[in-house]
């Protein structure tokens, strides 16, 4: 729902009826109305419907990479940036925007394929390294070795900006995130990987239950940590890496989404992770939808609005909830 | 099946806390691992759980001579013998009383995508009732006693269905009547037989109890007790032969049965 309000919602309005005309006209190839317009067709069609998906399906992917962190490593505030995605990302992205160097073949997916690239090395790099320092691969090492790396990172990141203040502000906004024209290549790489990431991880859902109890449980009931959570951790930081390529650092939204979904649902997570893939969209492209048009026709960054709204919805439903819990102990 | 250890060591880091044992259990048997603080207790349940690594060897075998080295079991196999009771920790993630006892469940469901199969939630049903969760059931973890989630944590190993149950401390933070209802169950279970399904083949063994007390009248309900003395056994025997007051004496460095009895003897004046 909140989809479709999204797309339809902007300077130029479209109603409903004509959405599904239009949607229902590239789909099906039925013929479109005459009394739709040629623009309304293209406004629809061209930009918002693949920016709504493309925020959609972000904010999921994000949100459940999120999820699978925090339990694989048995912490609430743990996610794939802070073993270093984003910061990796934003050094690959960086470095394109500063050199200027566009790879021919790539045109303008240089720069998400760099971002990609650097998070995945990022990850690797602290995976490995923790691994190599502490034979159990214990959550406490992943995360401090992940934040380390993480800010010696930023920190190149930030010399960088000093060093090229000319292109620091395009860094700048890239890393703070947007949507603005994302179009049906975008879509078509990320619906596939956020349809089939979210399947595989679903099928972890039980290991991912018995790992919030901690490792040593996990061993005793049968799981095999090492392996399993290496997996985990790799192929969730693998999706964030994918979203954030295409869209800058988005923050916040792969903390909250999974909490919420937890606190209002289930902590099971045959359960979390479905719903936090709709509830992470829903929010990701709400959040999109006020971004272009809360200022318009001036938009603010994506990663602000999450951050803005996220904060004091995410407080209410923690606090909320729990007292709620505490009642019912009484 | 029986386990034998032989010339087993086991370190942390550059530390080395088991030093050269060498002993084994036989079916059936209730053993307690006893001593003082840091004795390695603790440790040795780890490394017959596989969870910590060791050298010399420590071999899990049938008459047949199945299974093997714990260290290269794998977990699946290792699981569906050996389950461990874990002492509760709080955790951030909430669970409901079924939902943790279900993932006792693990190595039977084979279900990828989280349903458990209708044997397990029949299982857990039974043991909900017979450990009185069963009112319990859809409150949260975190809502519990410290008693009640000691049980919800006994529960989740009975539904492992293993024919080896490790304890570590079970009665800890337990007051007088949970201590004694806990070791009751687990009596009553020693007292049955386990049958599992490895690799296509069935097995039926007798329920073998190890576990780590730091109380000495809870170790004494043992057949046998394992003293434990900086990493090396000090003493290891029928509890009647063992729980003499010299042995005691050399293995604590004080007086224990006189204390005790001394102890015991204050509830003369209560009436």
């Amino acid at each position: 729902m909140l989809l479709a309000l999204s797309i339809a919602l902007g300077s130029v309005s479209i109603s409903p009826k004509d959405a599904f005309a239009v949607s229902m006209h590239h789909i099906f190839g039925r013929p479109l109305d005459e009394s739709i317009s040629a623009i309304t067709d293209n406004i629809f069609w061209q930009i918002r419907a693949p920016r709504a998906l493309t925020a959609f399906l972000v904010g999921a992917l994000l949100s459940v990479a999120g999820a699978v962190m925090q339990a694989s490593l048995q912490n609430p505030l743990a996610s794939s940036y802070t073993l270093g995605v984003s910061s990796g990302a934003s050094l690959g992205a960086g470095l394109m925007i500063v050199s200027g160097i566009q790879i021919a073949f790539l045109k303008t997916f240089s720069l998400p394929i760099a971002g990609f690239i650097f998070a995945v090395i990022t990850v690797l790099f602290v995976i490995n390294l923790s691994a190599k320092i502490d034979h159990n691969l214990h959550n406490q090492t992943i995360i401090l070795l992940g934040m380390v790396i993480s800010l010696f990172v930023s920190a190149i990141i930030t010399l960088l900006a000093a060093l090229f203040p000319d292109q620091s502000s395009l860094l700048y906004f890239w890393m703070m995130g947007s949507f603005s024209a994302r179009n049906w290549t975008h879509v078509s790489i990320l619906l596939p990987t956020a349809l089939l990431g979210t399947l595989i991880l679903s099928s972890f859902s039980r290991e991912l239950d018995i790992m919030t109890f901690g490792d040593e449980q996990s061993n005793s009931l049968g799981v095999n940590v090492k392996v399993v959570k290496k997996f985990l951790i790799l192929f969730a930081a693998l999706l964030t890496g994918i979203a954030v390529s295409f869209t800058g650092t988005i923050g916040f939204i792969d903390l909250v989404a999974p909490h919420v979904v937890r606190k209002i649902f289930s902590a099971r997570h045959k359960i979390v992770l479905p719903m936090t893939f709709f509830i992470g969209g829903a929010f990701m492209a709400l959040a999109d939808l006020i971004s272009r048009t809360i200022l318009a026709p001036k938009e603010i960054p994506v990663g602000a609005v999450t951050a803005l709204i996220g904060a004091p919805f995410f407080a209410y439903i923690f606090f909320h909830k729990s007292k709620e819990k505490e009642d019912v102990k009484e | 099946m029986n386990i034998t250890i032989k010339n087993m060591s086991a370190s942390y880091g550059k530390s080395k806390v088991l030093q050269d044992l060498s002993f084994s259990i036989s079916q059936g048997e209730f053993l307690a691992i006893a001593g003082p603080n840091g004795s390695g207790k603790t440790t040795l349940i780890r490394v017959l759980d596989g969870i910590l690594p060791y050298q010399g060897s420590a071999v899990i075998s049938t008459s047949a001579n199945e299974f093997g080295e714990i260290s290269k079991c794998k977990r699946h196999t290792l699981s569906s013998l050996v389950s461990m009771m874990p002492q509760f920790s709080e955790m951030y993630f909430s669970y409901t009383v079924k939902e943790s006892i279900l993932l006792g469940r693990y190595i039977h469901d084979h279900n990828r995508f989280g349903s458990e199969s209708r044997e397990s939630k029949e299982k857990v049903d039974e043991i909900m009732k017979k450990l009185r969760l069963a009112d319990l059931k859809d409150c949260q973890l975190s809502s519990l006693s410290g008693g009640q989630k000691q049980r919800v944590m006994l529960a989740r190993t009975l539904a492992q269905e293993t024919p080896i149950i490790l304890l570590d401390e079970p009665t800890n933070h337990l007051d007088l009547k949970y201590q004694s209802q806990l070791m009751e169950y687990l009596s009553d279970w020693r007292k049955e037989k386990t049958r599992i399904s490895l690799k296509g083949k069935t097995y039926t063994f007798s329920n073998t109890l190890i576990g780590v007390f730091h109380d000495l009248t809870l170790a004494s309900s043992a057949d046998r007790i394992l003293f434990l003395k900086e990493g090396k056994i000090i003493s290891d025997g029928k509890t009647s032969d063992v729980m003499t007051s010299q042995n005691l004496k050399d293995i604590y460095g004080m007086d224990i049965a006189a204390y005790m009895k001394e102890q015991l003897s204050r509830w003369d004046a209560i009436s």
